[in-house]
């Protein structure tokens, strides 16, 4: 029965698992947070910052195309239940980018110590923990993770006065890019370990 | 007890056998797999794997629709309605089963 419950979770969430897929995003996330405060591009000058981030998506396109490609051949091609109620879900989909967005807005404007930001990503992580069955753990650790980190500079821990003090405000990102990548890792790591469990239980 | 035996007995065959009860509960978490990802899913051989997807074709409880994914062929594998309404009830039943027996162990325990 046991066996047969970790069948059904596996094959609800077989796309999800497959973290790599999503990881050369949140690498180039965190490539582009870590090298645009070190190169110094002039502030307020979109024109430079285009000129590098635009063609720059193509990298990370065709290496999640590649390893997609790869999911594929060896995993197999599961397609997921469609969900129970779509527009709810687009609509919370929406209103999670609004908060995001807000959050945002408040991190840049510096009136908050802590990171909003990283508390509605750590939100986003618990939501979805709980949706997928309270599944993969590690998920619920980022979230812990990130709240820990958004509230650090109240400890005086980074020795500054906000986090957008550091790094010129790219901090949250560069700590996103992280903590989304080591995700997206686990992710591929909890499919495999479980997909090795059942080949022994079915052969 | 002897009503839980009649529901042990009632159980259909075709689904409760163990390897196709594993294909069944992995398709009833998803709308469709690939025969790839059902190998993956179970852990069974090609050729195991295809005599039990036959099987439950036979029975109506899946439909396999092969298609070319680019110039590979590609076998895709659904639950038809009965099957989902099949493998449903077969889950109901087995958890009645499972809290029964807990009740029979509780009451041994308790004598």
């Amino acid at each position: 029965m046991e066996d047969l419950n970790r069948i059904r979770t596996v094959a609800a969430h077989y796309r999800s698992l497959q973290g790599l897929r999503v990881l050369p995003w949140f690498l180039w996330l965190l490539l582009i947070s870590a090298v645009n405060p070190i190169i110094g591009l002039p502030q307020g000058r979109l024109d430079y910052q285009c000129l590098l981030v635009i063609p720059g998506i193509a990298v990370p396109w065709v290496l999640s195309k590649w390893i997609g490609d790869y999911y594929d051949r060896t995993f197999g091609r599961v397609e997921g239940l469609p969900p129970r109620n779509r527009p709810v879900e687009m609509l919370t989909t929406i209103l999670f980018m609004v908060i995001a967005y807000i959050g945002f807005v408040i991190d840049t404007a510096e009136w908050l110590p802590i990171s909003v930001v990283g508390l509605i990503m750590a939100a986003g992580f618990a939501v979805g923990w709980w949706k997928a069955g309270r599944f993969p753990v590690h998920m619920l650790v980022l979230a812990v993770v990130l709240v820990a980190l958004s509230v650090l500079p109240l400890a005086g821990i980074p020795a500054a006065h906000h986090w957008t003090d550091l790094f010129g405000g790219f901090v949250i990102s560069i700590v996103l890019g992280i903590i989304t990548s080591i995700g997206s890792v686990l992710n591929h790591i909890v499919l495999v370990r479980n997909l090795k469990a059942l080949s022994q239980v079915g052969s | 007890m002897t009503d839980a035996f009649e529901a042990l007995a009632g159980l259909d065959k075709v689904v409760h056998e163990p390897a196709r009860l594993a294909l069944l509960t992995a398709l009833s978490a998803c709308r469709s797999a690939d025969f790839v990802s059902l190998q993956r899913l179970t852990g069974l051989t090609k050729g195991n794997l295809s005599t039990h997807l036959s099987k439950l074709e036979e029975a109506g409880l899946v439909e396999i629709e092969k298609q070319f994914v680019g110039k590979k062929p590609n076998t895709l594998v659904r639950l038809t309605p009965e099957g989902r309404t099949a493998i449903e009830q077969h889950w109901q039943a087995l958890e009645r089963l499972h809290r029964d027996a807990q009740r029979w162990q509780s009451v041994d325990g308790g004598q």
